[in-house]
């Protein structure tokens, strides 16, 4: 199968979506001519035309509300945001508007949006736009949260969010666009809320999603020679969140460590954890859970404080080791 | 017809043996009283006859299985016999003949979780589950977790080692599985380990590896296990008393010469062999060497039995001269030889070995001068041989070389008493003095 990047998988579901349905279309600051911040929509306005491609001014606020009032009115816009980090400046408009509509209307109005952004560090952005804010979201209950970890993810994925009735939050890792992965030409989905066990294992289960996919399946793969046999479950969609896969993995190898590159502290690793002590997977436990997220400090620009307040493959084994 | 074959039990004292090698194979043709497998009892390693004509149709256990005594471990019968389902082993005997214990015992506990020593266990709750599901009382369990708490491997490790009575009474005792050192199949803690040897029980040590010394555990053979346990059983049982005589053997050694001169030296008699014959004669002589103890009363024997201690790869054993008294001098040597032999090629039958009234054990191949040689139950004494020495002699007023030996005479003192020991020694030193009364 041909291998694609990220990011050229991220344009394909658009560009595929938009194809096949007239409703679609995309806006977003410098995303036209400019191709988007990470080159993400090259090509794109080529295709489709500044009508269906549309330049916003710089203001999250009114063109997040903007693609609200279309959805709406029927339309299914996505949204760029340049970074994820950019999404404070625009917070009441998709908490307070866009996840609650449907709710204040009672159900006679859809918002069948996706926001797309970039999230994550690793690229010396510094604190402003290296934020890992997923948990944000996740606690809005109207959004849906989405953190695809493979080119193949992110294509089937996004397809999926664009034909869904619900405001998406669509959280690319800005430090994966550049990684290759086998994807299919041809028109496929992801359903959201399915966790993918990315590595089948039996000693121990690594619970993660987004770019601490790959770090924990290397890990696992260093492990693997030891006799340790790591089991990876990448989430991929944390709300709505596959709790059946969380309880299984915990259930079959009685010792979790759960990864995510956002801060430790309040991160979304707690819902992991607890849904996994809620459940009968309690009893199967046979060490305590461990979370591996970032420290509780804003992203450094120095590349090795940077570093040092990230996950790393070495903590993530460390862990493992902690709980086996 | 289907018959059954059996671990035998070649002695009063075997209780389990070895499966060392199967002779056959599954479907093999066998002869009756053909050789079938090989067993190594806590003496010997011997060869196992077929009880009957047939094709052997099942083995029950692999080679190198240690099993107890009268455990079927296969069938003998004809092509196509059906073989009985109830194959049980003997872990599960083991386990069945406790469970019906168990019903009538009030002791196991319904709460797994509490141990009864009090307070609550730090464990996983992977562990606290199959505690609950074996009914195992999670203080008797050994922690290997980081907090010092039970994990789940942990009780599967105390489930898979000893019986559910077993635990139960571990529980009582408010000891751990691990104390103990388990007897029964495959190393399975039985609620006889626990309550038969509360002294005994230890913790595993730890193995700890400084920069100079490595420690590494090598198993007990059959044959070791049983030394040691004679050897304790001996040293903590037997009121034992040393009393050595020296015996002036320039005769002897003279005659000795005579003897052997011009003969093979495979028919060549030992200073040893002559020591034997000298304790046969004063055996006859002195019955309270012929006795053993029995609680209120004595045993005695009119057999001159002899045992003779041979030093084989791996342990010691005693194979056993019948009837010294009835013997010359050239059939016990040729008889010491012989049993010798076979003892370290591992050939000796069981009825060769054990029930001997005194031993003889010689240590002066070494240059030894003198030791405290352990009885070997139940006889009433054993003699340690040491080294012929040059000694200085005054005779006729002159200075002489003579040749002499230690005898060092370990007795039972509940059987004799040291002036009894001192005839019998005296004795003995009379006909190695006077070689030629040994002739007659």
């Amino acid at each position: 199968m041909r291998e694609i990047t990220y990011a050229e998988a991220v344009r394909e579901a658009m560009s595929e979506e938009m194809r096949r349905d007239e409703n679609v279309f995309f806006m977003g600051e410098d995303i036209g001519v400019y191709c988007g911040a990470f080159g993400v929509s090259k090509g794109m306005v080529q295709e489709f035309g500044e009508k269906r491609v549309i330049d916003t001014p710089i203001s999250e606020t009114a063109f997040v509300g903007a693609g609200i009032g279309a959805a709406v009115t029927g339309m299914r816009p996505i949204v760029e945001l340049m970074f994820s980090d950019f999404m404070a400046v625009c917070y009441d408009q998709i908490i307070n508007q866009a996840a609650k509509m449907h709710f204040m209307f009672a159900g006679k109005v859809k918002v069948p949006m996706v926001i797309r952004t970039a999230a994550g560090g690793g690229t010396g952005a510094a604190a402003q736009h290296s934020q890992s804010l997923e948990q944000m979201y996740t606690h809005v209950p109207g959004l849906k949260v989405v953190v695809p970890s493979t080119p193949y993810d992110a294509k089937g994925l996004l397809k999926s969010a664009i034909r869904d009735d619900n405001c998406v939050m669509f959280l690319e890792q800005k430090k994966l666009y550049r990684t290759k992965g086998e994807v299919p030409e041809e028109d496929y989905v992801i359903p959201l809320g399915k966790a993918d066990i990315k590595r089948e294992g039996k000693d121990v289960s690594v619970i993660t999603y987004g770019r601490m996919v790959q770090m924990s399946l290397d890990v696992a793969e260093k492990l693997e020679k030891e006799g340790v046999s790591v089991e990876v479950l990448d989430l991929r969609t944390l709300s709505p969140l596959d709790t059946d896969a969380i309880i299984k993995t915990a259930k079959k190898t009685g010792k979790v460590v759960v990864v995510h590159e956002s801060v430790k502290f309040a991160g979304f690793g707690g819902e992991v954890v607890s849904t996994i002590m809620e459940s009968d997977a309690f009893f199967t436990l046979d060490a305590p859970v461990k979370r591996v997220g970032a420290l509780y400090c804003p992203v450094p620009f120095n590349p090795t404080l940077e570093a040092a307040v990230f996950p790393s493959a070495d903590r993530i084994e460390t862990a493992i080791r902690e709980v086996l | 017809m289907i018959k059954e074959i059996i671990m035998p039990k070649n002695g009063m004292d075997m209780f389990e043996g070895v499966l060392v090698k199967w002779l056959k194979n599954e479907g093999d043709p066998v002869e009756y009283e053909e050789p079938i497998f090989m067993v190594e009892t806590d003496k010997i390693t011997m060869e196992s006859e077929s009880p009957a004509k047939g094709v052997l149709l099942k083995k029950l256990y692999e080679d190198g299985t240690t099993l107890p005594v009268f455990t079927v471990i296969g069938y003998i019968g004809d092509p196509g016999d059906k073989i009985p389902d109830n194959t049980e082993t003997a872990i599960e005997k083991d386990e069945k003949n406790e469970k019906q214990e168990i019903n009538k015992s009030d002791i196991i506990k319904n709460d797994a979780a509490v141990s009864s020593q009090g307070g609550k266990i730090p464990a996983t709750p992977y562990a606290r589950e199959l505690a609950k599901e074996y009914n195992i009382d999670l203080g008797i369990v050994t922690p290997s977790g980081k907090h010092g708490e039970v994990r789940g491997d942990d009780v599967k490790k105390a489930v898979s080692s000893s019986t559910p009575l077993a635990r139960a009474v571990i529980s009582a005792e408010g000891k751990a599985v691990l104390e103990f050192t388990g007897s029964g199949t495959g190393g399975k803690i039985l609620k006889n380990d626990v309550l038969q040897q509360p002294e005994k029980t230890k913790k595993v040590p730890e193995i700890t590896h400084d920069s100079h010394d490595e420690v590494v555990n090598i198993p007990l053979s059959g044959m070791r296990k049983v030394i040691a346990k004679r050897m304790i059983s001996s040293s903590n049982n037997v009121p034992a008393v040393t009393q050595c005589v020296r015996a002036d053997v320039t005769e002897m050694l003279a005659l000795r010469e005579k003897i052997n001169d011009g003969v093979e030296k495979q028919d060549k008699i030992s200073v040893n062999d002559l020591i034997v014959a000298a304790v046969g004669k004063a055996l006859a002589n002195n019955e309270r060497f012929r006795m053993t103890f029995n609680e209120d009363h004595f045993e005695l024997h009119s057999a001159i039995d002899i045992g003779v201690a041979v030093s084989i790869d791996g342990g010691l054993i005693v194979p056993v001269v019948r009837d010294v008294n009835k013997k010359n001098i050239s059939l016990i040597s040729r008889e010491i030889k012989d049993l010798a032999k076979r003892a370290r090629n591992n050939m000796l039958s069981a009825d060769e070995c054990g029930n001997a009234r005194i031993s003889v054990t010689n240590l002066g191949m070494y240059g030894v001068y003198s030791f405290t040689p352990i009885i070997n139950e139940p006889e009433a004494a054993i003699v340690g041989v040491c080294a012929v020495e040059d000694v200085p002699a005054v005779e006729n007023g002159v200075l002489v070389n003579r040749k002499k030996i230690m005898l060092c005479i370990t007795f039972d003192h509940r059987i004799l008493n040291g002036s009894e020991v001192c005839e019998f020694a005296n004795e003995v030193k009379f006909y190695l003095e006077n070689p030629c009364k040994l002739l007659i």
